[in-house]
């Protein structure tokens, strides 16, 4: 810590951006996104959008698993419902937030459903549930042309221009979807970081730490899981809704468990219960897969064989690492070299 | 009155025990039974503790006083026709966050802590179910949200200094030594601003000096804020040094109970102790 700075408050000792460094850095780094999209390309531009909506989703993972400690392996399913929801309402002109708002309170709703059984269980038993979900809408609900009705149809276009509310502020072109997506995940990343420097977000920790202990301590065990799920499931809701947004078209084989884990992935690089380490996560995951899925591809068409299949490979050898090496992820790494940096040579 | 006839009366006092009816007691209970399939860990108990009253309960191992502990706070359920009181409401049918909020406090025989916390986090996070903004304010750290924070942080402090914990409040607590941990617990749970604390065996695997310290800190709590304390306690010393009532149980049901003194000269006390009959 710098010396000479101090605090003369509670309020200020507890604020987000503390020292002289933080607020330089946040003067100097805040804006950057937002220059960024027109100095980039325009496949850079739709690259970091996809990766700012997948914040949002795996900032409402974080919520669940990283602060609840609940496993949830319906990420996909979340997403989808939030994505045929917003895509119904954008369809009948109500307008992207509205759609959103919508299409991520059907979500929560749906995972508040899905932690019910929490009353009884956990762990284990929560994971085959969301699992369940996640088959459910994948292998029978969004592809069953049967309930078109309810989801709108297995494949759907999503308009290109749509109103922020009704047609007020139409929004089309690649910038304004990476503006969109990035003003939204920087309101949940805001929202998250609230949570966890709250009562809120403490008692979910309690629960994810010592659930008896919780219990015993006065907090509603029950009535707080469900609230994380609630979260949780409105902001990954939300980022569905804005991933189909942002391609303009959906297919329930987006929403594939193989999402789900991709997710899980960026998460657990980052580090579980950390909003950074999620970010950090998700910006590493993307920025590496898509590098390396170009590499796939040159190798594919060198070969002639199917080299982009080999992709999964990846996830799974970024989970033996993080967890053998550092299995509070990787932010939990720099915080222990930051903090021998600032020991040395003193360390002991 | 002979003397066989004076010690009878005495004993039989000790077994009925003077003391307070449960509806009126800071904590109480009447005719609890709980039963683990055919072993009965508590047979019939009736307890009524005042309010700012000391009182241990003390017995072999495998004599129900953890089992009652966890009655009295809600973890256990006991069986039908039980009732558990706090604060003269009677909370038979209430789940433990309830009774909690209510005015009961507990430490952990096995600490229970949040063990990856530091401790100024694990004490704030049971402060935050005491006083809690709503999900909004929070999230948007606006009015409430950032002005109950400030003021759970100010709280928080308080205790860590009463407790002597300020030197530890950034160490995680599953690298502390025993005695600092126990003290944690007692943070933890004076966070809720207790009126009544459950100690089940606060002082177990303390050295003499942490033991001294544990102590202090009770009797300050007790003197000086009226605070209501249960301790189960297997350190005769200390309670009979400490306690202004004590109660023996033994396998399940209550053997004596009055002040320290007269209980500690029960023959019937004695024997449980030593098996020497």
């Amino acid at each position: 810590m710098p010396c000479g700075e101090y605090f003369t408050d509670y309020e200020s000792r507890m604020g987000l951006v503390r020292w002289r460094t933080q607020k330089i850095a946040l003067a100097v780094g805040l804006p950057i996104p937002f220059i960024a999209p027109f100095l980039l390309g325009g496949g850079t531009t739709t690259l970091l959008t996809q990766a700012y909506i997948f914040a949002i989703a795996v900032l409402g993972l974080n919520v669940i698993l990283g602060y609840a400690g609940e496993i949830v392996l319906a990420q996909g399913a979340f997403m989808a419902i939030g994505a045929y929801s917003t895509s119904r309402l954008l369809a009948v002109g109500a307008g992207l937030f509205p759609a959103l708002a919508v299409g991520g309170l059907i979500s929560a709703l749906v995972a508040v459903g899905f932690g019910l059984p929490s009353f009884r269980v956990k762990g284990f038993y929560i994971a085959i549930s969301t699992l369940a979900l996640q088959f459910i809408a994948e292998e029978w609900f969004f592809v069953n042309s049967q309930l078109a009705f309810i989801h709108g149809g297995t494949t759907q276009s999503l308009p290109s221009n749509v109103g922020l509310v009704g047609s007020v502020g139409t929004l089309g072109t690649t910038v304004d979807k990476y503006l969109l997506a990035l003003v939204l995940m920087l309101v949940f990343a805001m929202l998250s970081l609230n949570l966890s420097r709250t009562g809120i977000g403490k008692t979910f920790r309690a629960i994810h730490e010592n659930d008896l202990s919780a219990s015993v301590l006065g907090v509603n065990v029950f009535k707080n899981k469900l609230l994380a799920f609630a979260i949780g499931g409105f902001m990954i809701g939300v980022a569905g809704g804005l991933f189909g947004f942002q391609i303009g078209f959906i297919n329930a084989e987006y929403f594939t468990i193989g999402l789900t884990l991709e997710h899980y992935v960026m998460l657990l690089f980052g580090g579980l219960g950390r909003v950074w380490g999620a970010l950090l996560g998700v910006g590493v995951v993307t920025l590496v897969q898509d590098y390396l899925n170009d590499g796939l591809n040159f190798l594919a068409d060198l070969t002639g064989t199917n080299a982009t299949a080999l992709l999964p490979v990846f996830f799974g050898a970024i989970i033996i690492v993080v967890l053998a090496v550092e299995p509070k992820g990787v932010l939990a790494g720099l915080g222990k070299i930051k903090e021998y940096l600032r020991t040395w040579p003193f360390a002991y | 009155m002979s003397a066989d006839q004076g010690a009878e009366t005495r004993a039989a006092s000790l077994r009925s025990g003077a003391h307070v009816p449960p509806e009126e007691a800071a904590i109480g209970c009447r005719n609890v039974t709980k039963t683990f399939g055919s072993i009965t860990a508590v047979d019939d108990v009736e307890l009524g503790i005042a309010d700012g009253e000391w009182v241990s309960i003390v017995g072999p191992n495998g004599a129900g006083k953890t089992t009652l502990l966890n009655i009295l706070n809600g973890f256990y359920t006991p069986d039908a026709g039980s009732d558990v009181y706090l604060n003269g409401e009677e909370v038979s049918g209430r789940p433990e966050h309830y009774r909690a909020r209510h005015g009961l406090g507990r430490t952990f025989q096995g600490l229970e802590l949040f063990e990856s916390e530091d401790v100024l986090e694990n004490v704030m996070t049971t402060r935050a179910v005491a006083e809690r903004p709503n999900v909004l304010s929070a999230m948007l750290y606006y009015g409430t949200g950032r002005k109950t924070e400030a003021e759970n942080m100010r709280f928080v402090e308080e205790i860590l200094d009463y407790l002597e914990l300020w030197e530890y409040r950034h160490t995680t607590v599953s690298t502390l030594p025993l005695g600092v941990q126990r003290r944690v617990d007692l943070a933890r749970s004076l966070a809720l601003e207790p009126d009544v604390l459950l100690l089940d065996e606060a002082m177990s695997g303390l050295t003499f000096d942490e033991k001294y310290d544990m102590i202090r800190f009770l009797t300050d709590l007790h003197e000086e804020e009226g605070l209501t304390l249960v301790m189960i306690e297997h350190d005769l010393e200390v309670v009979t040094a400490v306690s202004e009532r004590m109660i023996v149980m033994q396998k399940g049901g209550v053997i004596a109970r009055g002040p320290p003194e007269a209980v500690t000269d029960d023959p019937e006390v004695a024997r449980v102790y030593t098996g020497v009959e």
